[in-house]
């Protein structure tokens, strides 16, 4: 890694008009360079751009109707009209499982956003004013973190009612104590700085060296954390939508998919109504992890060389 | 730790009492009039005012009564204490098999960064944490009980017959497999970092430069250091490791915590869900409080002022 990296710096003082060295000049050039060398992370970008124009496409790929029931096939293993096979209403499972994504994706994107909102805005405030402000947040911070996730969300959503939006509701506001952390020390770390002092001796309002100064430089923690906060949801709800408490039947969701395989005839015999999502759910988290540990390691300011 | 204690208590009563129904509609005839059943929620406190409410109940909670199960009307104390032996007997064995895999790998990990091995473990790692338990059960049962018939698919024992040793390792065999595999890639990408740092140390140079043997260097100055964070490590763990046993004991029908929450919640017990998940947190705090006094004891530079 280290022998890749040396001339990422600002050795090259001559200004070609090759792109490669006019990205380099910028802060997130060399970064997009890193992660692009990360044999990893790269797979996981082009797995996830798949998936997210699968998801996009979904009417145009789609063989069939997800909700249509074909009453000539129950349970039928894969073949020509369906290619892989049907499930126990004769619903059509390649088409069902790709708009599934959409609802993996949606919940990974709606829930890390809400994450992202309520971590960045408490952590902030938290770190940046100190005092009995910081104290409050970090007991709340605690008592989230002090229950099993999975349990809680799902007394949470079983009290809610099931359901997409009510999932990503509930993800959204129990999983934002992480980030909410990360910023918190990310800001007392930077609050010490000279450029701070800096700031606040020639009378910048506070106001703006949070949002100007201290946000930005905790940004790069807050994308890392985000990426693996979406894997994370995604599972969840899948976990969910296993046990029945996520999203409800007919809509499609790689988890309700799966639930099928908790009875022993379906999980022995039909292995094409059960497989098929739960490598789905593995090659998209996966996909995911794999950008985000590229991501830790591309922006690791300790990694520039 | 004791604010936070108490905050974990409300929230927990909190969140029950704002659950949809009331506990009194299964306990009282339908034929009831409505007057008759306003007058047994007066009886039973239930119009009481929140605060009070909470008060009694943590009151009779000291007392060590938790209620009675909405369900099968056994003491929830009795219920939910006879299922923590199994999950905690899971958990461990899981727990264990975990480090003694993640520690040395981790090491050798950190030892060569971006040789074959370290991009092996980082990929097992990732897996680890991105493959639903769910599946993977699913999967393990499918191959190993379904098809080749050797371990069975659930259960803490067999029903009657044999329940030796050797049939109850049988039934532990798979569930661990997934709950260790799990947890794995967080302890080894945590060995792994902690490693790194210390072989830059100046005592490990120190270490080199007198001419130690690689052995000598690893075994002696490396691997007491590294092993610091497994300590707080494994106190963060609990809330992972209880979620997972959820979805595992789902999975394989296993008689423990998980088991009984998934049981309580689709039955709406509600008692029993409040028992479960105050448990559940206490458990988490016990771990965090363990972790932070080995923590002192095992690392003698960290003070408690």
């Amino acid at each position: 890694m280290s022998s890749k990296t040396e001339n990422t710096g600002c050795k090259n003082k001559e200004r070609s008009n090759n792109f490669i060295d006019t990205i380099q000049e910028s802060y997130w050039g060399p970064i997009i360079k890193r992660l692009f060398k990360h044999k990893l992370a790269l797979l996981g970008i082009i797995l996830l751009s798949v998936l997210i124009l699968v998801a996009f496409l979904a009417p145009i790929i789609a063989t069939h109707d997800p909700f249509k029931m074909d009453v000539t096939s129950f349970s039928a293993a894969p073949s020509i009209n369906h290619y892989l096979g049907t499930d126990s209403v004769g619903r059509d499972i390649l088409s069902r499982l790709i708009y599934a994504s959409r609802v993996s994706l949606l919940v990974g994107i709606g829930s890390v956003l809400l994450n992202v909102i309520v971590g960045v805005t408490l952590g902030g405030l938290a770190g940046y004013i100190g005092g009995w402000v910081d104290s409050i947040v970090m007991r709340i911070t605690e008592m989230i973190l002090s229950f099993p996730p999975l349990m809680i969300i799902l007394v949470l959503v079983s009290f809610l009612g099931p359901g997409l939006f009510n999932v990503i509701l509930v993800l959204g506001l129990l999983g934002w104590p992480r980030i909410c952390r990360l910023i918190r020390a990310e800001i007392m770390r930077i609050k010490q700085s000279e450029y701070i002092m800096a700031a606040n001796a020639i009378g910048t309002p506070s106001y703006k060296i949070l949002i100007f100064h201290l946000l930005p430089n905790a940004f790069p923690s807050v994308l890392v954390a985000a990426t693996f906060g979406a894997a994370r949801a995604i599972i969840l709800e899948a976990s969910l939508s296993f046990l029945g408490m996520g999203v409800q039947p007919p809509t499609a969701s790689w988890g309700n998919l799966l639930s099928d395989a908790q009875s022993m005839g379906v999980l022995g015999s039909m292995p094409w109504i059960w497989i098929p999502p739960g490598v789905m759910i593995v090659i998209a988290v996966l996909s995911i992890n794999f950008v985000g540990d590229g991501l830790r390691d591309a922006l690791d300011p300790k990694m520039r060389s | 730790m004791i604010p936070v204690l108490i905050g974990i208590t409300f929230i927990n009563f909190a969140i029950v009492n704002l659950a949809p129904g009331s506990a009194v509609d299964l306990m009282i005839d339908p034929n009831m009039s409505e007057a008759d059943k306003e007058i047994r929620r007066e009886n039973l406190g239930l119009n009481d005012p929140f605060l009070v409410r909470y008060f009694s109940w943590i009151r009779e909670l000291l007392r060590g009564n938790m209620g009675y199960s909405f369900t099968t009307y056994k003491p929830v104390r009795q219920r939910v204490f006879e299922r923590l032996g199994p999950t905690i007997y899971l958990m461990g064995t899981a727990i264990i098999l975990a480090y003694i895999i993640a520690i040395p790998l981790g090491i050798l990990s950190a030892l060569k960064p971006y040789s074959w091995l370290d991009y092996l473990t980082s990929f097992m790692g990732l897996s680890g944490v991105s493959i639903p338990t769910f599946f993977s059960g699913l999967v393990l049962i499918y191959v190993f009980s379904l098809k080749l018939g050797w371990l069975p698919s659930g259960g803490i024992r067999s029903l009657g017959g044999t329940s030796g040793i050797i049939d109850s390792l049988r039934h532990l065999i798979l569930p661990v497999t997934i709950l260790a595999f799990a947890n794995v890639g967080l302890v080894l990408r945590l060995i792994r970092s902690s490693t790194l740092e210390i072989l830059q140390q100046d005592y490990i140079r120190t270490a080199w430069s007198k001419g130690l043997s690689q052995r000598m260097v690893v075994m002696h100055h490396v691997l007491r250091n590294s092993l610091i964070p497994i300590v707080t490590m494994a106190g963060m763990q609990v809330p992972v490791l209880i979620s997972g046993a959820v979805i595992t004991e789902q999975v394989f029908q296993w008689p423990g915590m998980g088991l009984l929450t998934i049981q309580a919640i689709l039955s709406r017990d509600y008692p029993t869900i409040m028992a479960l998940n105050l448990l559940a947190a206490i458990l988490v705090l016990i771990g965090t409080l363990v972790a932070d006094i080995l923590y002192v004891v095992i690392d003698p530079r960290i003070q408690y002022q």
